[in-house]
């Protein structure tokens, strides 16, 4: 049964969080949490979210500025205000479910929370598009909510953007 | 330590001419979960986000 955003809670990552209670498929993204989340935050290097359900942590996402960079097309017949070859971003850098609460629906809520963050900061700083490395298994995840995938493969991710500023009011 | 978070992506070749058709007109390729999602992100009230 999903869980509705209304019962969920969000808060940002303190430095006495208690984060023994998180645990997901992915160790990679369970050490980022519990080993990196932390120094990231104090340095402000990126900022971690925390989702809170029945006083568990029930899922994470971290965020930070980035941007895109794409080489001169020829064909390029951008109007004059769109000759930047480089777009503000903002890039989930990390985030994740706790298998406890896998399949319901943390995770679209918590993608909802970074569009609304990110069309937040755009009215303070200019940025239109959300980036993410995903690992294989949530690429799927993500196209789904129309993000693009990118063909070049990298490591052990696959790069995705979107556009979030598309105005379907 | 976990993989260190790396900035920026570049795109070349076909992943720069995807971006470049994609951004004129992004909606054309949105999905209806994409736009749904976008759509409830904007009626989110902002202090759900708590400190």
């Amino acid at each position: 049964m999903k869980i509705p955003i209304k019962d969920l809670a969000f808060f940002v990552l303190q430095q006495n969080s208690d984060l023994t209670s998180f645990t997901c498929i992915e160790p990679e993204l369970n050490n980022f949490l519990k080993e990196d989340s932390k120094i990231y935050q104090k340095t402000h290097m990126a900022i971690t979210y925390l989702v809170h359900y029945e006083g568990n942590v029930a899922g994470y996402f971290t965020l930070v500025n980035d941007n895109i960079f794409y080489e001169h097309l020829e064909e390029d017949d951008r109007p004059s205000f769109f000759i930047h070859k480089r777009y503000p971003a903002i890039k989930i850098a990390r985030l994740a479910t706790s298998q406890k609460y896998e399949r319901r629906g943390i995770g679209e809520n918590m993608l909802k929370v970074v569009i609304k963050l990110a069309l937040n900061i755009s009215e303070i700083s200019g940025c239109r598009i959300l980036t993410v490395d995903a690992k294989p298994k949530a690429v799927g995840f993500y196209i789904k909510y129309g993000f693009r995938k990118v063909l070049r493969k990298s490591d052990d991710t696959i790069p995705l953007y979107r556009d979030f500023h598309t105005d379907y009011q | 330590m976990a993989k260190p978070i790396e900035l920026g992506l570049e795109l070349k070749g076909q992943d720069a001419k995807n971006f470049h058709k994609y951004i004129q007109n992004p909606s054309i390729y949105d999905t209806p979960d994409g736009k749904r999602i976008l759509r409830e992100a904007v009626a989110l009230d902002s202090s759900i986000i708590r400190r």
